[in-house]
């Protein structure tokens, strides 16, 4: 408090005097140098935990027990290290903040014990328990507005520390973790992008996801095959990202091969799988620009949300239109339920919701929010083609979608679709 | 020992701020500020020794030694000037002054005024050539194009007398002339046709200007705001920057192309026409929106774009681009112009420059490229080659700003917003409109299409929106609306302050149908028409069915919500918010979906039942009279009283700021 007070006498100082414009020059000269000498004294009882110089936190495995692991921060001019978490039996998947004053990491307090999501002060060594539950947390990352996303897997299967269901601690993390991924397979090593963006992998698929932190606009985030037609046949995770943003780094699951992939246009480039480029396992401790924030637009009290199509048929090469329309070709929507107390790995809905298309292949429809949704078009009773993702909606939500084979990279028509001129078909399960 | 120290500390804190406080002010007064020129054209001397900067906000030309990097004189022109060109001889520069329906002509050498042209209003594009006209010598001959009468008009050099005038595209803008003589290339902002839910189609004209006529009209599927662009050296090809709104489809997301687009239309001689193709100026990840100029510097094979908003300049490779276009399929255009994946295969560089570069200027080495940047009071010099800027050329000494100019740059920038892929003046160029109407998904998918506003003269119009459901600017502006529509946080609330102070600040630009003392006949008739209270059989027309029951002077609004059954089909707003009636010839279309035209479908096509007001006795001639009075209120009409106290309702609800100006 004392430093407080301290801190705001010098801050008076500084400021312009009655009559100065706002934008004017704070202060002379010789009061910002007093100010500043003083400040650095009223600060010179910070704890040495922050001492400066470029440093990075390093996970190091516990010499007496190599099943646990600490976080321990190296600075790299002298080679100083400090333990950071040795109050904890095991610590591990660190990340700076993008002002790099603190550092969330997964840990256990105590074996056997739940793991929990933490959060260091650089500064002082004080550590806030953001959430401790029993599964498998992984990989925080700081999100846009100061939120955070996680992996937390309570399956039991893949047992790989990097995969999990998404979740997220809202801005200001006083509510608890909820859940932005709603998916029948796990997701992996979430990575978050200078626009807000988290960009994972998921288990068992092709390519990477990309979804805001909220949980909203999830979409494909690469274009599935590379300018050389290199096309990645197994889960992807991402990795980091390279040169100020401009790519992202990713290898498969298994390790054996590394993309690098632009963000500007996702077209997949294959590296050597020793490459340089492989990142060391370190984590620097240095500030970044802030993701930038999209504010949430979720309706909490709304069980649905909206989502229309251009054209389901797109890419496709569809039987002549039946003249009657109840033989119009139809999007098939399939429901997921994701695992809750009672079913602990979730279940898809018995029966599927049929949504005619109008004339032009467009759909418009209220879907159930926060449940997985799978789309197949039919056409008298055929299933002309399976779209292999799994989407969803969040509530209030509403989503639009070029077509169900739309080439990636693509903004859409600027066309009204029929289906808009109706009212959408309400997709509802109990 | 500690606690004592730091009270000690505390104390003498306090101290020195109190004596800073009290002690006498050692440093000189600030000189007062020098107006913000907001530097619009840009021409530069065939010597290139000198810049000259048509500049808005001061109404004045500077030149600017290119040696020194200083001004060296400025001159007074009209109101608003806003295109320079240069004559044939390069001996004068003739400048359209957009609000005072001007156009100075410079002597260069003596850098004086050498005669000012009264012509049709809101002139934009300028462009003179020589004609010989079977007279020897040749004569210079002006173009001038006018904005909201959508006309091309020819004209006598030395007296603006006009000599001959062609219809062109809704929204007449500049006038890109081919460097082979033989076509002027006329832009259009806005859709020829404008449908609710069409996607717009502005035309561009081409132009033979000897004879008059207009050769071809190419019409542009898609692109709204067509700005300054180039041509080839060959005349082969015109590359134009242009927007690709998706304001038909519900904004859904801003990501991936959704809310916004700009671009490129890229028309090239086919066959007897010209074929268009349209590229996408942004990629995965980022945008460079509203494009407002192009140069194209050809031994280099380089083109250059001010990404307005964005404060930027682009370079894209020539060849690439036009390989790109040529090799696309004729049957795929549609998805070439919706293509993000491909800005990588053609642009070569982009940097950052001061606030909002407008035009540009190229050197004839191709070394040197100079942008006028609008809201910086600046010219960027930058070096072509590697596309690096090397200095900064200042049009008067530095200095702060107040809230409204930081209003004005906010509102022009992108940045605040995700992926900057538009800025406020993306539907509000130069705070006016763009002419469409959007589907807000926040209203419903595919419902309640609502037309953009022009943002002239809206203080004391409050409530706003067309439900009127935000009470003021600030939650107009607030971050309700950033969530919602722009998915982005939006303004700080310092920021919000000056974004409000500056919208405030906005004016009626002038109405050129508006005389200076008396109302023209039809005028007079139409007011009469407009403030009567029995029809036309001589029955009592109901308060609430006379137009100044709802539109009482002197905005002509009276800030409340009624159902006049202007609803469409697709909406499920009924009640709309009663719009302000002053300058209505710059703000077509009309209603609040854009659904009419004009303002005679107001009272017809969109009226049937009458219901919208007393209007079906009134026979065609009625009609106009009555059209052309609300043609004439503008900015006079806010410090007169028509006389129509009798008319006024009862005002109720709060409001922001008072009644303008």
């Amino acid at each position: 408090m004392s430093r407080f007070f301290s801190c705001c006498g010098l801050f008076t100082m500084t400021l312009p005097r009655h009559g100065e414009p706002r934008v004017h020059p704070r202060g002379s000269t010789n009061s910002f140098a007093l100010a500043a000498a003083l400040i650095c004294l009223n600060l010179s009882g910070c704890s040495a935990g922050d001492r400066p110089g470029p440093s990075s936190i390093e996970v190091v495995h516990d010499q007496a027990d190599g099943a646990r692991t600490h976080l321990v921060r190296v600075w790299e001019d002298d080679g100083t290290t400090k333990t950071l978490t040795s109050e904890f039996h095991s610590a591990w998947d660190p990340e700076v903040s993008v002002d790099a004053r603190s550092v969330l990491f997964v840990g256990q307090r105590t074996a056997p014990g739940p793991e929990g999501l933490y959060e260091l002060e650089l500064a002082t060594g004080r550590i806030r328990t953001l959430v401790e539950r029993a599964g498998h947390l992984s990989t925080p990352r700081f999100a846009a507005g100061g939120a955070v996303v996680f992996l937390w897997n309570t399956t039991g299967k893949n047992t790989n520390r990097r995969a999990g269901v998404l979740h997220g601690l809202p801005p200001g993390k006083k509510a608890g973790p909820q859940r932005i991924t709603f998916q029948p397979n796990l997701d992996l090593s979430p990575i978050v992008a200078f626009d807000g963006r988290v960009i994972f992998g998921v288990d068992g698929q092709d390519g990477l996801l990309a979804v805001n932190w909220d949980g909203t606009e999830v979409g494909s985030f690469n274009e599935p095959a590379g300018a050389d037609g290199t096309k990645p046949k197994v889960p992807l995770e991402p990795m980091n990202w390279i040169e100020e943003g401009s790519f992202l780094l990713a290898q498969t699951q298994t390790g054996d091969q590394l993309f690098r992939i632009p963000a500007r246009n996702r077209f997949y480039q294959l590296l050597a799988a020793n490459s340089k480029e492989r990142p060391s396992g370190k984590t620097p401790v240095v500030a970044r620009p802030e993701p930038f924030l999209q504010p949430t637009i979720i309706e909490p009290k709304r069980s649905v949300g909206e989502i229309f199509c251009f054209d389901a048929r797109s890419g496709i090469s569809m039987p002549p239109v039946p003249t009657e329309p109840r033989e119009w070709p139809r999007v098939r929507i399939h429901v997921f339920t994701p695992a809750s107390a009672t079913s602990p790995e979730g279940r898809e809905e018995p029966a599927a919701r049929d949504v005619p298309l109008a004339p032009d292949g467009s759909f418009f429809a209220w879907v159930p929010a926060d449940r997985g949704l799978r789309f197949e078009l039919v056409s008298r009773g055929r299933i002309l083609k399976t779209m292999n993702r799994t989407v969803w909606v969040r509530p209030g939500e509403k989503r639009g979608c070029i077509g169900c084979h739309e080439r990636h990279g693509v903004a859409p028509p600027n066309r009204v679709p029929l289906a808009l001129d109706a009212p959408p078909v309400k997709v509802v399960f109990p | 020992m500690r606690d004592t120290g730091v009270l000690l500390f505390v104390v003498v804190a306090f101290y020195l701020a109190m004596v800073r406080a009290s002690a006498p002010s050692l440093t000189p007064p600030s000189p007062p500020p020098e107006p913000w020129r907001t530097p619009m054209a840009i021409l530069l001397s065939p010597d290139e020794e000198q810049i000259y900067l048509a500049n808005r906000d001061s109404g004045t030309v500077t030149r600017l030694s290119i040696r020194t990097g200083k001004p060296t004189a400025e001159l007074k022109v009209g109101h608003w000037p806003i295109d320079m060109a240069f004559s044939p001889s390069f001996r004068e520069i003739y400048v359209t002054n957009h609000h005072s329906s001007t156009v100075t002509v410079i002597d260069v050498a003596r850098f004086k005024v050498a005669r000012t042209l009264p012509v049709d209003p809101y002139p934009w594009g300028v462009t003179v050539r020589a004609e010989t006209r079977g007279l020897k010598p040749p004569v210079d001959v002006l173009f001038t194009s006018h904005t909201y009468l959508n006309l091309l008009v020819k004209r006598d050099s030395l007296t603006g007398r006009e000599l001959a005038t062609l219809l062109v595209g809704r929204g007449a803008g500049r006038i890109v002339p081919s460097p082979d003589g033989k076509l002027l290339a006329v832009t259009a902002l806005y859709s020829t046709e404008s449908v609710p839910d069409k996607r717009p189609m502005p035309e561009v004209d081409l132009v033979s200007p000897d004879p008059f006529v207009v050769e071809s009209r190419v019409f542009l599927p898609g692109a709204n705001l067509v700005r300054g662009g180039a041509w080839t050296s060959d005349s082969r090809v015109l590359i134009l920057p242009v927007q690709l709104p998706r304001n038909v489809i519900p904004d859904v997301t801003t990501a991936d192309g959704w809310g916004m687009g700009h671009g490129l239309a890229i028309l090239e001689r086919s066959g007897q026409g010209f074929s268009v193709r349209h590229v996408m100026l942004a990629d995965a990840i980022s945008s460079h929106p509203e494009p407002h100029h192009v140069v194209i510097d050809e031994k280099a094979r380089r083109v250059y774009v001010a990404s307005y908003s964005a404060s930027r300049v682009v370079a894209l490779d020539l060849d690439r681009l036009l390989s790109l276009v040529r090799g696309w399929p004729a049957a795929d255009i549609e998805e070439l112009a919706c293509r993000l994946d491909l800005l990588h295969d053609y642009e070569v560089a982009r940097l950052s420059v001061p606030a909002n570069p407008r035009a540009m200027a190229l050197t004839k080495d191709g070394r040197t490229l100079f942008a006028a940047c609008a809201f910086d009071d600046t010219v960027a010099v930058i070096d072509a080659p590697t596309v690096k800027m090397t200095k900064t050329l200042d049009l008067h000494p530095r200095q702060p700003e107040d809230p409204v100019h930081r209003g004005l740059k906010l509102f022009a920038s992108s940045k605040p917003w995700f992926r900057e892929v538009f800025a406020c003046t993306s539907c509000h160029p130069d705070t006016h409109l763009d002419g469409l109407a959007n589907d807000l998904a926040v209203d419903g998918l595919g419902r309640n299409r609502v037309d953009v506003r022009s943002l002239y003269g809206t203080a004391g119009t409050e409530p706003f929106k067309w439900t009127g459901s935000n009470a003021g600017f600030y939650s107009e502006c607030g971050p309700r609306a950033a969530r919602f529509i722009a998915r982005s946080k939006g303004f700080d609330n310092l920021e919000l302050d000056d974004v409000v102070a500056y919208l405030r600040s906005l004016v009626l630009p002038p109405n050129p149908y508006a005389g200076d003392k008396n109302l023209a006949e039809a005028q007079e008739r139409g007011r009469e028409i407009f403030f009567r209270t029995v029809d036309t059989m001589g029955r009592p027309i109901k308060p609430r069915d006379q137009c100044a029951f709802c539109h009482p002077p002197p905005t002509f609004t009276d800030r409340r919500q009624f159902d006049v059954e202007t609803a469409s089909n697709t909406d499920t707003i009924r009640e709309f918010d009663t719009v302000q009636l002053t300058n209505l010839f710059m703000s077509a279309p009309y209603l609040h979906d854009g659904g009419a035209p004009t303002l005679e479908e107001v009272f017809t096509k969109r009226d049937l039942d009458d219901r919208h007001g007393r209007m079906n006795d009134l026979a065609k001639e009625d009609l106009n009279d009555l059209v052309a009075y609300m043609m004439s209120l503008g900015p006079s009409s806010l410090t007169t009283d028509s006389g129509a106290k009798e008319a006024r309702s009862d005002r109720k609800g709060d409001h922001e700021g008072g009644y303008p100006r």
